[in-house]
C-alpha cells in the first residue's frame, strides 16, 4: 500500500512538474494562431473566404479593422480570416488585444511566426510589396489580391449582404 | 499490490518522464527563437542600426535595446568598436523598427547629435526627442523634446543634419494637424511635414531640464507642407544654393489627388515639387520611403513604387529641385521583391546605390554605380542572408564606402564596398532613359 502511495505521489508530482514546466510555451501557441509557411496553403485554400493581412504600424489597417468589428457584429459568420504581419513576438499582445475586439463564428486570426515576415509575404504573394492592409479572396486557384482599405460596401457586395 | 497496479503506476511514472522532457525541450524551442541571452548593452541585440561618419573617418553608430539609446563607434572601419555611450539616463518607449529608428549626426568640430522617437501610451502618439554629446565630454546632454505642441499627437519619422557649423535641422512627420482637424469634424488627408533648426552650443543645451508636455520648449516648430503619407520615412540632405549657403532638401512620398502615393521634393520653407510619376494609388501604408543624395547642385532619388505600369526601384535626378526631372530608371523589378534603397554619393564622389532583394529564402543586397547618375553599372550582389535583417544602408567613408546591413541576434559587420566603383563592375552600362 505505502508503495502505491509512493509511485501515485511521484507521479502527480512529475505531472505537476511537467505541467508548470510546459505553460510558457504551450501557452505561447494556444493564444494566437503563428503562421509559418507550411501553413499558408492551408489558410488559402477556402474558396471565397475574405483573407485580409494588416499590422499594428499602419493607421489605415485600424480603420479597417474597425469596419469589420462593426461589420462581425452583425454578421457574426462572415468567412473571415486575419493576419497580422507583426512578426516580432514583442508585439503579439498589442495584435491579441485587437482580435480580442472581434467576435465572428467563422473568424480565424493569426500571426506571423517571429522573424519571417519576408518569408511569409512570399509564400503568399510573389508580386505583394508588403503595402499594408492587404487582402485576398480565395476564386478557384487564384488568390486575388488587393492593396489599401477595404470599405463596408465592397465586403457587403462581396459577401452578399444588403446595403447599408 | 497487484503486478497491474505496479505496472499501472510504473506506466504513469514513465509517462510523467516523458512530458517532463517534452515540456522542457518545448520551453527551450520556444526561448531559441527570442533573443532573451542579450544583455544591454550590446548592439547584436538592436533590432535596427543606423549609422553616420565623422569628416576623420569615425564610424558613429545609435542603436537601442530594453529602452535606451546607446552611441558607440568604430575608427578602424568596424574592426573594433567603442564601449557604447548611453544617451537616455531614464528609460523610455524609443521607436526603433523599420523606418522608424533613432538618427544621429556629427559635425567636423566632433560633436555628436543623436535624435529619435519616443513613443506615449496612447497609441499613434509619441514625440520627437534630442541630445547631443559635445566634443571631449563624457556623457550626452539631458534629453528634450523637441515638438512644441501641447496635446499629445504623433510625430515621428524623423530625420537630421548637422551643417559645418554645427546647426541641426530636424524635420518630422507631425500628425497635430490631422488630429485637430478630426476633433473638428473636418477632413484631413495623409499627415504633415513640420522642421526646426537647432544650435545645440547657443543653447547650452547640457542646462535644459526634459520638459512634460504642458511646457514650451524653445524650439519653434514650422510647418512645411499637409497630405503626405503617414508611414513612410523622409529623405534629407543639403544642397548649395547659388548664394553659396546650404539649403535643406527633403524628399517623401505624398498623397497626390485621390490617394495617387507619388513622390516630392522641396527645400524646406519652399514650394515642393512632384518627382515621380508612377500613379500608385492605394490607401493604405506602403512602409517604403525614398533615399535621396546631393552631388553639387544636382539631386539623386530613389523610391519604391507599385503603379499600375511599373513596379519596383527607381531612380531620377534634377538639377533644379525637382523643376525638371530626368527620365525615371526602373533599376529593380517587382519580380526580385526590392525594397528600402540606399543612394549616396561616396567618398570617392561616385554615385552607389544599394537595395535589398528577396528570393523566396535568402535577402540579398544588390548594388550599382554611377559617376553622375546618367549611366548605371551592372547590377553585383554585394552579400546574401537567409535570417532576419534591417534595412541595408550605405556609408560614405573617406577611406571607401561600406554597407551596412545589420542581422539582429549577430554581431555587426561593415562590408567594403569600394571596390564596386572599380571599371570591372561597370563594363556594361545602363541609361537612366531606358
Amino acid at each position: 500500500m505505502k508503495r502505491i502511495l509512493r509511485l501515485t505521489i511521484s507521479n502527480l508530482l512529475l505531472l505537476i512538474v511537467s505541467a508548470v514546466v510546459s505553460f510558457p510555451a504551450l501557452s505561447a501557441d494556444k493564444a494566437m494562431d503563428q503562421l509559418t509557411i507550411e501553413k499558408v496553403t492551408g489558410v488559402f485554400q477556402e474558396q471565397n473566404r475574405l483573407v485580409m493581412l494588416w499590422s499594428v504600424d499602419c493607421p489605415p489597417c485600424y480603420q479597417e479593422l474597425a469596419m469589420l468589428e462593426r461589420l462581425l457584429s452583425l454578421y457574426p459568420d462572415l468567412p473571415i480570416t486575419l493576419i497580422s504581419t507583426d512578426d516580432d513576438s514583442e508585439r503579439h499582445e498589442e495584435v491579441e488585444d485587437q482580435y480580442k475586439r472581434l467576435k465572428g463564428n467563422k473568424l480565424t486570426t493569426w500571426v506571423f511566426a517571429d522573424g519571417m515576415a519576408p518569408q511569409l509575404r512570399y509564400a503568399i504573394d510573389k508580386t505583394w510589396s508588403g503595402v499594408l492592409p492587404r487582402s485576398y479572396v480565395v476564386k478557384g486557384i487564384n488568390r486575388v489580391g488587393h492593396s489599401g482599405v477595404l470599405k463596408e460596401q465592397e465586403l457587403r457586395q462581396l459577401f452578399h449582404l444588403p446595403e447599408s | 499490490m497487484s503486478y497491474m497496479q505496479y505496472y499501472f503506476c510504473r506506466m504513469l511514472n514513465v509517462i510523467g518522464v516523458v512530458m517532463v522532457c517534452f515540456a522542457v525541450i518545448l520551453t527551450e524551442s520556444a526561448a531559441s527563437t527570442t533573443m532573451e541571452h542579450c544583455e544591454a548593452p550590446n548592439i547584436a541585440c538592436a533590432k535596427t542600426v543606423t549609422a553616420t561618419v565623422s569628416p576623420t573617418g569615425r564610424i558613429l553608430f545609435a542603436w537601442t535595446v530594453d529602452d535606451y539609446l546607446y552611441v558607440n563607434y568604430s575608427d578602424d572601419r568596424g574592426k573594433t568598436f567603442s564601449r557604447p555611450i548611453n544617451v537616455n539616463r531614464t528609460p523610455e518607449k524609443v521607436a526603433a523598427r523599420g523606418e522608424k529608428r533613432p538618427k544621429i549626426a556629427v559635425d567636423s568640430t566632433g560633436n555628436i547629435y543623436v535624435s529619435w522617437i519616443k513613443k506615449l501610451p496612447q497609441k499613434w502618439t509619441s514625440n520627437i526627442r534630442f541630445s547631443w554629446l559635445k566634443a571631449g565630454e563624457a556623457t550626452f546632454s539631458p534629453p528634450i523634446t523637441v515638438n512644441d505642441d501641447t496635446e499629445p499627437a504623433g510625430h515621428s519619422f524623423n530625420e537630421m543634419m548637422v551643417s559645418d557649423h554645427g546647426e541641426v535641422t530636424l524635420v518630422w512627420l507631425d500628425s497635430r494637424h490631422s488630429r485637430a482637424a478630426k476633433k473638428r469634424g473636418e477632413p484631413f488627408v495623409g499627415s504633415s511635414i513640420y522642421w526646426t533648426t537647432i544650435n545645440p552650443s547657443s543653447l547650452n543645451l547640457s542646462s535644459l531640464k526634459p520638459l512634460p508636455l504642458s511646457e514650451s520648449t524653445t524650439l519653434k516648430n514650422t510647418p512645411y507642407v499637409n497630405g503626405n503619407c503617414v508611414c513612410c520615412r523622409l529623405a534629407l540632405t543639403q544642397r548649395e544654393t547659388k548664394e553659396g549657403e546650404l539649403a535643406p532638401v527633403v524628399m517623401w512620398r505624398h498623397i497626390f489627388g485621390d490617394n495617387v502615393r507619388d513622390h516630392a521634393l522641396g527645400v524646406l520653407g519652399e514650394p515642393l515639387r512632384r518627382v515621380s510619376f508612377e500613379q500608385w494609388k492605394v490607401e493604405g501604408c506602403p512602409h517604403h520611403g525614398p533615399s535621396i543624395s546631393a552631388q553639387d547642385q544636382r539631386i539623386h532619388m530613389s523610391w519604391f513604387n507599385d503603379g499600375p505600369n511599373a513596379s519596383g526601384l527607381f531612380y531620377a535626378y534634377t538639377d533644379n529641385l525637382g523643376e525638371t526631372v530626368s527620365p525615371a530608371f526602373h533599376f529593380s523589378k517587382s519580380t526580385e521583391s526590392p525594397g528600402h534603397p540606399s543612394l549616396i554619393t561616396g567618398g570617392d564622389g561616385k554615385l552607389k546605390l544599394a537595395w535589398q532583394t528577396f528570393d523566396g529564402t535568402q535577402s540579398g543586397i544588390s548594388i550599382t554605380i554611377s559617376a553622375q547618375g546618367e549611366q548605371w553599372s551592372d547590377v553585383k550582389v554585394v552579400t546574401t542572408f537567409s535570417g532576419k535583417t534591417d534595412y541595408p544602408f550605405l556609408l560614405a567613408h573617406p577611406d571607401g564606402d561600406l554597407l551596412l546591413w545589420h542581422k539582429p541576434g549577430h554581431a555587426l559587420t561593415l562590408i567594403d564596398v569600394s571596390q564596386y566603383g572599380e571599371t570591372q563592375h561597370g563594363e556594361t552600362r545602363k541609361k537612366v532613359a531606358q
